[in-house]
């Protein structure tokens, strides 16, 4: 079915009961796919059950490893220590909770035939209608402007090409738009439907804030897949507007002063079509300084993926990204801390408390 | 390597095989060391499979193949990044030009210009939403750059290598290459090139492309200007402003002091745009930063073309056109 080896990476955020159920449930049925694969647990934070646990199936000989982060990162920090230290050809993520039926994972492992990335949408689903409906509204939300025809970009079941992982930079939050990224690179990215798992399903609850925070995302999405290099194009249109809405309050109030004689001085209307091009002016030279960066690590941003090359060395003969693109590329991937394998780090105590 | 010469392709499975046959009966005569370097920008014809017949035959064409479309500059800098030729030559992969002018643009290359532009002085292709458009923009984009080059859509173009690889290419920001490299004192000229008219195929390009142009040279006006001192860039901005703010709060306090008017909005008026000097001054200061931490690469320019004592840049067609007359 697949090539080589498969490497499944979970970040354990949740410290809830069922982590044993969820872990065997998947390991038999990875088990029975014919694949040679390997285990790597992201523990973001103290899990101490969890972590004893897992220690145990090690201690078996079983192919689990083991990730202590000093605490949370966010997903997509966890992930990238997880992809850093795979060794496998393939790479598959599972959330720590259930998403979908451990049972059909081996559908999501025959999808990679002749594609670079599968995702799957949660169908047909059996949480509750609210849920559903967050799923919809957010899915679409993205796709608004940013184009992307993925219906359940929530759902962590991934699979994918090593090559993926190593291309796609992942910061903050940004482990939900993972596929959008990865499309973005142009790797081929399919989405197919696995059923949503029937038992306990895991009801997350969420705070105002983190839809909100989610709304910020999807935007910031949007501006780096659709602005990147050319900031001047969305800051230069944002600004010129509220510039030229302030220019015309003030031709009007001009013009008023000059053929009707309603005083200019006393007017709060100029105020307020001052601040108008104020603001306007500030948003283009942000847009400037915005170009500046991209001008000046322009060399870096290589724009174009090469899908092979015939006839030709391995290497570019002047790689653009690199030496300096090497520097980026590990500087991306984590703070100290995260390397080390295995040991646990605390959280540090504040000296200055005692 | 003498030379590279670096193609793009994008659905282009007609022109594929008489581009190749033509780019060989150019070169081969000219006894230098070359090699052709096909870059396939996500074509979903028969391009590849095409390119792949030829490369196996020839070894001196090197096939690139992206993964998906990405746009005619990124598929450029692909070629460029993979060309290992001292002097790079980049042309469409459509027909239009005509590879054997490539011996030309190489022959000021070795009169010692770092960038050659080919110049298709009896363009072929329409007037409305070809021509006049380009025109346009030309005249705009030399107001805009200082750099008057009269064809900056032409691909028909020479580069020396070492200088090539320092400009930044990204976007759209093929057509202002010239522009960017005489930033940094590259020596431009243009030669009359031949243009043909479409023979297979669509053309690729439309209409909406003008708007973005604007935008993209106001761009880049900042990237010459701020490349090399942004704090006077934003200064001088800032100084005009900076005389209104004073006017406006001088006269505010002249009106409500004296002539007792409440003036107290003009005033306010002036604080903001003292403010706004204040903000455009601190922008000025990240840019200095933003250049000092940046890639020197682009600085660096002025180091690469300045140690060879030649002529000065020159915008005038050469004259040594007589030939081109005769066959144009």
């Amino acid at each position: 079915m697949l090539e080589g080896m498969l490497s499944v990476v979970m970040p354990v955020t949740r410290s809830n009961g069922e982590f044993a159920d969820l872990f065997e449930a998947y390991d038999q049925a990875l088990s029975r796919a014919t694949c040679e694969y390997e285990w790597l647990f992201v523990l973001e934070g103290d899990r101490p059950g969890i972590r004893e646990y897992l220690e145990g199936f090690r201690e078996q000989g079983h192919p689990v490893r083991i990730f202590q982060l000093a605490r949370s990162f966010g997903e997509a920090a966890a992930l990238t220590v997880g992809f850093e230290h795979a060794r496998g050809d393939q790479l598959l993520t599972l959330p720590d909770r259930f998403q979908v039926e451990p049972e059909s994972i081996h559908e999501i492992l025959a999808g990679l035939e002749g594609c670079d990335m599968v995702v799957t949408r949660r169908w047909p689903r059996t949480d509750s209608r609210f849920s559903r409906i967050k799923t919809a509204v957010f899915n679409r939300l993205v796709a608004f402007r940013g184009g992307s025809r993925f219906h359940d970009l929530g759902c962590s079941v991934r699979i994918f090409r090593r090559a993926v992982a190593e291309e796609v930079p992942l910061y903050g939050d940004q482990e939900i738009f993972f596929p959008l990224l990865a499309r973005q690179q142009g790797f081929l990215v399919k989405e197919i439907d696995l059923p949503q798992a029937q038992r306990a399903p895991y009801v997350r609850r969420h705070r105002f804030g983190t839809y909100l925070r989610r709304f910020l995302d999807v935007v910031s999405v949007w501006f780096i897949t659709k602005f990147t290099r050319k900031p001047l194009r969305f800051f230069g249109v944002v600004g010129t507007s509220i510039a030229a809405l302030g220019l015309a309050i003030l031709l009007i109030i001009i013009i008023e002063r000059l053929f009707f004689g309603v005083s200019l001085a006393d007017r709060p209307a100029l105020l307020l079509s001052s601040l108008l091009v104020v603001l306007g002016v500030q948003v283009v030279s942000i847009g400037l300084v915005a170009e500046l960066v991209i001008f000046t690590h322009g060399r870096e941003l290589k724009e174009y993926q090469v899908r092979e090359i015939v006839n030709g060395r391995a290497k570019p003969a002047i790689a653009r990204s690199s030496p300096r693109g090497q520097e980026r590329r590990d500087s991306v991937t984590a703070p100290d801390q995260f390397r080390q394998r295995g040991d646990r780090i605390g959280r540090r105590a504040n000296p200055g408390k005692h | 390597m003498d030379l590279s010469v670096i193609v793009p392709l994008f659905n282009e499975e007609e022109n594929v095989f008489p581009l190749y046959r033509s780019i060989v009966a150019a070169l081969d005569p000219l006894a230098v060391d070359y090699e052709l370097i096909l870059v396939d920008d996500g074509s979903s014809d028969a391009t590849v499979a095409r390119a792949r017949q030829l490369a196996e035959q020839d070894k001196r064409l090197r096939l690139i193949i992206l993964r998906r479309n990405y746009g005619q500059t990124p598929a450029m800098a692909a070629g460029i990044d993979h060309a290992s030729g001292q002097i790079l030559v980049t042309m469409d992969g459509d027909l239009q030009n005509d590879p054997a002018d490539i011996p030309i643009l190489v022959e000021q290359i070795h009169a010692g210009y770092d960038i050659v532009v080919g110049w298709r002085h009896e363009r072929q292709d329409k007037l409305i939403t070809r021509r006049i458009p380009s025109l346009i923009a030309n005249w705009l984009i030399g107001k805009v750059t200082g750099v008057p080059i009269r064809d900056n859509g032409c691909s028909l173009k020479a580069y020396r290598g070492d200088v090539i690889k320092e400009v930044p290419l990204y976007s759209e920001m093929h057509r202002f290459i010239p522009a960017m490299a005489s930033i940094a004192g590259a020596r431009i000229v243009e030669v009359r090139v031949r243009h043909h008219p479409r023979r297979f195929g669509s053309s690729k390009y439309g209409l909406t492309r003008i708007y973005k142009v604007l935008i993209d040279l106001l761009a880049i006006e900042t990237l010459i200007v701020s490349a090399q001192r942004p704090m006077t860039f934003f200064g001088t901005l800032a100084a005009p402003i900076l005389l209104l703010a004073i006017a406006s709060i001088g006269s505010s306090i002249y009106l409500t002091g004296v002539a007792d008017i409440n003036a107290l909005p003009l005033g306010g008026m002036g604080v903001l745009l003292g403010a706004l000097v204040f903000f455009l001054v601190l922008s000025g200061a990240l840019a200095e930063l933003l250049l000092r931490i940046g890639d020197p690469g682009p600085r660096r320019l002025p180091i690469i073309t300045a140690h060879q004592n030649l002529p000065q840049p020159v915008l005038e067609p050469q004259a040594h056109s007589g030939e081109r007359e005769t066959d144009a």
